[in-house]
């Protein structure tokens, strides 16, 4: 079987700067692999490549088979739904303006996916699925605390029923609690949907405690760890 | 109680509109040491750095004693004896100067150094923080944030203050650079020969860069002691529970970790017992009926009533 992410000679670069020199990795269904490394090594450049949000200069990123790189804009939209990331900054990845469970069924309408009959209900099981209830989804963001906001930010990420999450820093910005929380969510929702997750974090130990496998990057590059 | 206090902390109270955000604080801060402020949000670590600094906001109710060397911090102190480094650079920095220039004005102002000399010790300041000298003319939009929260750290000690208290210093900074930005931090107090009040929620920080800590709870002292013993072995059931969410190399991979059962009480809804008596798995009556002193168990301040203490 094919792994779900599968990255080839990754090389993105911005100017004259190379950020991201040479990498390979993959990720399969089910599976955590962390990556780590110091400030401006690459790790959110690849991370933005995977999403599609810079283009790379060269290289392959193929998910689910399909060679990313090759596509269009239009046909990235069908693919875009499936890879889904979560931020560090739970308040700032929200728009402040608009109630919890507007922002949830946002995915849901872009993808044509939303309808009155279902749509409200589907909102709530997804709160639901984060442990949040439909009051906190009648709630603005700066009302609710940073593990409920970044609850919701996931939650968000699950209406597109995605099939890989892009876990940038997803806990950094949390109390000790509130992230053993979201870990433990994130732990959970892998084990009963099989999501994969590209998990980026500076926190050692709590990347060798939730990844199947850890990449170290330096100046662009994997290097052995 | 050692008299060799630099800054002696005793029963710091503060409320606003009658609701206790901070109640019954003590503590000392030693000469050159870094003593670390420790709590979720809403435990009152921000009052009372702020109690600290004797820039509470008006409406606010002080009540205990905070002196720096035995006397009580003023308005002159600020900047001189006593700094503040806050978590947000940018408000802590003029937006029209550039950043050489307003550690200029700061050394001028208390030194009374000519412009010139200002200007050259200001630029020092700014090389001993690790920015370069073709960044040090930069406006403080023109930074990035770890820059500029290393500007603010050469404005806080730049005029070798007695006591630099950093709120929340690098939580608004790239994980990765959080560390190198504490060390900075360290080192320059360190150099200047200030003590160090660290705000953070941050345990791993607090265990590479504090010597003693305080932990907070719902605006109370919870445990206070040398770093090294309570993250070794937690007293306070509350140190003990906020410690246990952390996964530790022993952790087995992919396991499921502790949480805190609940959230922490709202602000004025206080009941009589312990604050943490709710959520607390060793909670007995008395611990819902009165609230639990101070005392000292093992080298450290533990307000707990549990009797296994006792036999530490």
């Amino acid at each position: 079987m094919s792994p779900l992410l599968d990255v080839r000679e990754l090389v993105v670069r911005y100017g004259r700067t190379t950020a991201v020199d040479g990498v390979s990795f993959q990720v399969d269904a089910g599976e955590t692999v962390g990556l780590i490394g110091p400030s401006g090594c690459g790790k959110s450049s690849t991370a933005a490549a995977v999403l599609q949000l810079r283009r790379p200069h060269s290289g392959e990123i193929r998910f689910g088979g399909v060679e990313l790189t090759a596509l269009g804009e239009r046909e990235l939209r069908a693919v875009r739904p499936r890879v889904q990331p979560v931020f560090q900054d739970p308040y700032g990845s929200l728009s402040p303006r608009r109630r919890i469970r507007d922002q949830v069924a946002e995915p849901l309408r872009a993808q044509g996916r939303w309808s009155a009959a279902t749509g409200p209900g589907r909102v709530r099981e997804l709160l639901a699925l984060v442990g949040l209830d439909g009051e906190h989804g009648g709630r603005l963001p700066h009302e609710l605390s940073g593990g409920q906001c970044q609850r919701a930010g996931i939650a968000r990420a699950l209406a597109s029923d995605p099939e890989l999450l892009i876990l940038d820093e997803p806990v950094s910005a949390l109390d000790p609690s509130m992230r053993a929380g979201i870990l433990n969510l994130l732990l959970e929702l892998q084990e009963t949907r099989g999501l994969g997750y590209l998990f980026i974090c500076h926190d050692l130990a709590a990347v060798r405690h939730f990844s199947d496998r850890v990449l170290t990057m330096r100046e662009g590059r994997l290097t052995a760890s | 109680m050692p008299s060799d206090a630099l800054l002696s902390v005793r029963d710091l109270s503060v409320d606003f509109d009658g609701v206790p955000a901070l109640s019954g604080l003590s503590f000392d801060v030693r000469p050159g040491e870094v003593l670390a402020l420790v709590g979720e949000s809403g435990a009152g670590k921000s009052v009372t750095a702020r109690a600290l600094l004797g820039m509470c906001p008006r409406g606010a109710a002080v009540s205990g004693s905070v002196l720096l060397r035995g006397t009580p911090v003023t308005a002159a102190d600020r900047g001189r004896r006593i700094a503040l480094v806050p978590q947000d650079a940018l408000s802590a920095l003029s937006p029209v100067l550039p950043v050489d220039g307003q550690l200029a004005l700061a050394v001028r102002s208390v030194q009374g150094l000519s412009r010139r000399d200002a200007l050259a010790r200001a630029r020092e300041a700014l090389a001993e923080v690790g920015i370069p000298a073709a960044r040090v003319s930069a406006y403080p939009h023109e930074l990035s944030g770890g820059m500029r929260q290393r500007a603010v750290i050469a404005m806080a000690t730049v005029n070798r203050p007695e006591l630099v208290v950093a709120d929340e210093p690098t939580t608004a900074l790239d994980p990765g650079t959080r560390d190198k930005v504490l060390g900075v931090l360290g080192d320059r107090c360190a150099a200047a020969g200030a003590s160090l009040v660290l705000v953070t929620h941050d345990l791993g920080a607090v265990g590479a860069h504090a010597d003693r800590m305080v932990v907070l709870y719902a605006g109370r002292p919870a445990e206070y002691g040398p770093v090294d013993r309570i993250l070794r072995r937690p007293l306070a059931p509350y140190t003990e529970a906020l410690l246990a969410c952390l996964p530790t190399a022993g952790t087995p991979r992919k396991s499921r970790l502790p949480t805190l059962p609940g959230r922490p009480p709202a602000p004025g809804a206080l009941g009589a017992g312990c604050a943490f008596a709710p959520r607390c798995r060793y909670a007995t009556v008395r611990c819902h009926t009165e609230r639990p002193a101070a005392r000292s168990v093992d080298g450290r301040e533990v307000a707990c009533h549990l009797d296994h203490l006792e036999s530490v």
